[in-house]
């Protein structure tokens, strides 16, 4: 039995996207019940609400921060996560191996369950893929100290990405490993590509490229701004926190429901 | 020098570790993946695989690497378990250990050399190689 959590509709037209996709559920038969959220029902406490219940299976039908804060909660408490990101753009498609929601949700039925780690930003945060370091405004790079381990780095920075796996498609099995290493990856980004100016890329789309001119990778490290506090943004740019701030991963932390023909071995143990 | 691009897949095999061009590191920097250095760098580096020391490279400290290849600055000892390469715009101030040392034209190298054995003779003191090539003289004669 499944427990979905949907997240409170913001508009009409999100509102409407939610009952498609309640109603593509539905067309699935998967047994289970619905809760949606609303001014006086956040969906934590409908999350806790289903696990009070006993589901064992949670799935998030939301944007990347509420799948990211309700995991923690999921994950605590042993059950499976099941994912159905409404962000077309959504960082989850690469973690469970799905390109679009429709996708995302023939998978859980299947029910192919793989473990994966978790990062922590601080006492409190987590999240499944990466989180964002980046001054409120930032035109030129600034000092960023960067601990790890044996060594301290001092690294001139645009932006910084503190990912669990691969940014890119992981669309091998070698790569969504990367989601299951033990370790976080952490991109430094000291300049956005020059080839198309901020005004060309919105008046034709075009994507302006980012560059990372460092990348280091570790369990656990910290990261605090030299010349100014920095924001620690999750993937759909929401404010989590600020440094200074200790990240580090969690292994083996949590089970997702991933594509069955994802090619990932399921479920992935670490010592 | 290689950049990463967001757009593009990143290729995981081992953990890559790349320091940047204006980045200052202090300690000791440790991988079992390849490392790629572009920046400053005061301490030790030790890797499984292998090691580029880019062309604005300075690394005051010893090295060791399965292949190495130096178009940078190198103050410090230097290891190389299998192939080392001084670039023509590489520098090297520091004693060699290595299995195939290539010297490119152009190339600056101040230090002892040796050709040990798979690379893994470990660097010692003049003075104590100068008394195993004595031992070795009188078991010999």
């Amino acid at each position: 039995m499944y427990y979905f959590v949907l997240e409170q509709a913001k508009n009409r037209w999100q509102a409407g996207f939610q009952n498609r996709i309640a109603a593509f559920l539905d067309d699935l038969q998967i047994v289970g019940e619905i809760a949606k959220a609303n001014p006086i029902q956040k969906v934590e406490e409908l999350c806790q609400l289903g696990l009070k219940k006993g589901y064992h299976t949670i799935v998030i039908i939301g944007t990347d921060t509420t799948i990211s804060t309700l995991a923690a909660l999921i994950a605590k408490q042993g059950a499976t996560l099941g994912i159905v990101p409404i962000d077309p753009e959504s960082s989850f498609y690469n973690l469970i191996g799905c390109t679009n929601w429709e996708q995302a949700c023939l998978a859980l039925p299947k029910r192919r369950v793989a473990t994966f780690d978790m990062g922590q930003a601080g006492a409190e945060r987590f999240f499944l893929t990466y989180v964002k370091i980046a001054p409120d405004k930032a035109k030129k790079p600034s000092q960023v100290l960067l601990e790890i381990a044996d060594f301290k780095a001092e690294v001139p920075a645009l932006s910084m990405t503190v990912a669990n796996g691969p940014l890119g498609d992981a669309d091998s099995e070698l790569m969504r490993q990367g989601f299951s290493d033990s370790l976080l990856d952490i991109y430094v980004t000291t300049q956005v590509g020059q080839t198309n100016s901020s005004i060309i890329s919105s008046i034709f789309k075009t994507e302006q490229k980012t560059t990372f001119s460092s990348l280091f990778h570790a369990d656990r490290f910290r990261v605090s701004g030299l010349e100014q506090i920095l924001n620690v943004l999750g993937p759909d740019d929401r404010i989590l926190t600020k440094t200074p701030i200790e990240f580090s991963i969690v292994p083996s932390a949590i089970k997702v429901i991933i594509k069955k023909s994802s090619g990932v071995k399921a479920p992935v143990k670490h010592q | 020098m290689a950049m990463f691009d967001q757009n593009k897949p990143v290729t995981k095999k081992v953990s890559e570790t790349v320091v940047g061009v204006d980045v200052n590191l202090t300690g000791n920097l440790k991988s079992d993946g390849d490392i790629q250095i572009n920046g400053k760098v005061k301490g030790e580096v030790d890797t499984k695989s292998d090691l580029f020391i880019g062309d604005q490279a300075v690394i005051e400290g010893s090295i060791k690497g399965k292949n190495v290849v130096v178009t940078g600055q190198v103050r410090g000892n230097l290891q190389a378990l299998e192939d080392l390469e001084i670039s023509p715009t590489g520098k090297v101030f520091g004693d060699l250990v290595t299995k195939n040392l290539i010297v490119k034209k152009g190339a600056s190298f101040t230090g002892k050399s040796t050709m040990g054995e798979n690379g893994k003779k470990e660097l010692k003191p003049i003075y104590e190689l100068e008394e195993l090539k004595a031992k070795d003289h009188i078991k010999n004669s």
